[in-house]
């Protein structure tokens, strides 16, 4: 009876432990739950407070959108600088330019009769074509009003070579014309543009793009004056023609070849106006975009991308895109009847 | 005493007690288990996660935003993510795991995604045996792909939770077996199920300059090319918050491209 009584009695305990045991290690499961529940709720609570405070965060999330590109504006104006210095550097120039230069002048001499009235000369020149090379110096990048950035590069523009076709017309006057008969010549020479530094200004337009934001060039349409000289060949060409009329029975009373020849090359210095071609600048797409499509493992992902806008801030320049997935098939027209 | 109880004729009612409370509550006990520690390796995973966050906070700006900052929303890497839905996989050799919904959630400090399918052997068929199962992981942005530049992702498991599957109420000895089994995997190898996630944002590693001409104006193509990289990756409010570090280097002609992605984490 006793050997039974204990029988029953550590069986029970027995059962005990074993209900015990596993209260025990269900309470010890849901146990640090519900105190990790309670201090994952102040972690939050926290955070949340000092997450509310941060500029960057409240202002990327104005901007709502699935993906939101924020670019510092330092960084835009660098790679705007980078770009345009690449760019306008090493700019190879073909202009078929076709330039005319014009210009005349009177000529008076000194003979024992007093001063005379020699002559006209008219000078026209038309420079063909300029083949050169530009150099951009470092150029500086500030942001302006209404999303754009502001630029001001000093470009050389290197010693340019090209064709002119120099036309020289010399008409005598009063009593120049006894001993200097009227003359005119016309040479195909080969000239220079002569090397100078141009100040470019312009800007660039932020804009939201396709997949990324882009700077649009804004250069306003302004003239250069370039300066050009003829090759030393071809003023020696001119002086020959110039002394083959200064002689006694041609002009040698009245021309002064070193005179002239003084004027032309003056006025030829002063040069003519160029406007330097638009394709010179070209849009620039930011390295960061959304792009339309992800893999995800081995598998494809097409998706639909939908530009919300561009923001400008003191902060930074933000770029919002809308992106959905594209279920196959719902792109594809409807059948035509 | 145990042995001695068994021996007893009178043990038997005790044995079967002890035998239905061990097998009724090892049962059930086991399904929550599991499912509480994934929920309890979750919760710790938070808990660190906003630490961390609180922490950068208290030390200055949250975010390290210095160059270029890319904040994708939890719905989109969830509809990515869903759209390649649903998929196989077999982990670790031996289990053909099927996973038919996605669920992604970029809040306190980590993003979190929650992977729910079935799994079976995967050399017996699926109807001797099948368990659903959820995969916890953390999606973890290891940086720009080389090739591509987009951003890339692998989910890094935290917690596996096994589930029996009763076939017409009854529980399969095999099926205890493979939830058991399962259990034992090591997280590492529930990797394979998204060890490659992109984010539909590439940050390109050069400025292509395109040739210009012929025509009045010449210009050679010429890249310049950028170091890019990963500096810091955060999610809370709903995303995730990406820091990238970009800076320019000299320009180059596109003659001599500079090696795309090694400035890529």
């Amino acid at each position: 009876m006793r050997r039974r009584a204990l029988t029953i009695l550590a069986g029970t305990l027995l059962v005990a432990l074993a209900l015990a045991a596993g209260t025990a290690r269900v309470w010890r499961t849901r146990r640090p739950d519900l105190q990790g529940r309670a201090e994952h709720a102040r972690l939050r609570k926290d955070f949340e407070r000092l997450a509310a405070r941060d500029a960057v965060v409240s202002e990327a999330l104005a901007q709502g959108g699935d993906v939101i590109l924020g670019v510092r504006p330092a960084l835009v104006q660098e790679l705007v600088g980078q770009v345009a210095a690449r760019y306008l550097d090493r700019v190879v120039l073909d202009l078929p330019l076709e330039a005319h230069v014009h210009d005349s002048g009177e000529l008076k001499v000194g003979t024992f009769l007093g001063r005379l009235d020699a002559g006209t000369w008219t000078l026209d020149v038309t420079i063909h074509r300029v083949h050169g090379r530009l150099r951009a110096r470092n150029p500086r990048v500030a942001a302006g009003p209404d999303n754009t950035l502001r630029l001001e590069v000093a470009v050389v523009l290197e010693e340019a070579h090209g064709s002119a076709t120099v036309h020289f017309a010399w008409e005598s006057h009063s009593l120049a014309k006894v001993v200097c008969r009227d003359f005119e010549l016309t040479r195909r020479l080969e000239g220079r543009v002569l090397s100078d530094e141009y100040t470019v200004t312009g800007g660039f337009q932020l804009s939201a793009g396709p997949e990324s934001l882009r700077a649009e060039p804004v250069f306003p349409p302004r003239m250069f004056r370039v300066h050009v000289d003829l090759s030393k060949e071809s003023w020696g060409q001119v002086r020959a023609a110039i002394d083959e009329q200064d002689q006694i029975l041609r002009c040698g009373l009245a021309l002064d070849p070193e005179t002239l020849m003084a004027k032309l090359r003056d006025r030829l210095h002063e040069g003519f106006d160029l406007k330097l071609p638009r394709s010179l600048f070209r849009p620039i797409d930011f390295p960061a975009s959304v792009r339309e499509s992800a893999t995800i493992e081995d598998r494809r992902v097409d998706l639909a991308v939908r530009t919300r806008g561009l923001k400008v801030t003191p902060g930074a320049v933000w770029y919002g895109a809308d992106v959905r997935t594209r279920i196959e098939g719902s792109a594809s027209p409807p059948p035509a009847n | 005493m145990v042995s001695s109880l068994i021996r007893s004729p009178t043990r038997v009612p005790v044995v079967l007690v002890l035998l239905l409370a061990g097998s009724c509550g090892c049962g059930r006990i086991h399904h929550h288990e599991t499912a509480a520690s994934a929920e309890a390796a979750v919760l710790d995973r938070r808990r660190q996660g906003l630490a961390a966050l609180t922490a950068a906070a208290r030390r200055g700006p949250l975010l390290p935003f210095d160059k270029v900052l890319v904040v994708a929303d939890e719905r989109l890497v969830r509809d990515v993510v869903a759209a390649s839905l649903p998929f196989e996989r077999v982990v670790g050799d031996r289990y053909r795991v099927r996973v038919t919904r996605a669920e992604v959630h970029f809040e306190d400090g980590f993003g979190l995604v929650r992977l729910d399918g079935d799994a079976s052997f995967a050399d017996r068929s699926a109807d001797e045996a099948r368990a659903d199962l959820t995969v916890y992981g953390e999606l973890d942005v290891v940086g720009l792909d080389p090739r591509s530049g987009l951003l890339r992702g692998q989910v890094k498991v935290i917690a596996v939770d096994a589930r029996k599957v009763d076939v017409m109420g009854v529980r399969a000895v095999v099926v205890e077996h493979l939830v058991e089994e399962l259990g034992r995997e090591q997280l590492e190898a529930f990797s394979a199920l998204a060890s490659r996630i992109e984010i539909p944002v590439r940050l390109e590693q050069e400025v292509a300059l395109p040739a210009v001409g012929p025509g009045e104006v010449r210009i050679d193509a010429a890249t310049i090319p950028l170091k890019v990289a990963v500096a810091d990756v955060k999610a809370f409010r709903g995303k995730l918050w990406v820091s990238v570090d970009v800076s320019t280097a000299a320009a180059s002609p596109a003659a001599a491209p500079s090696p795309a992605g090694s400035a890529a984490r």
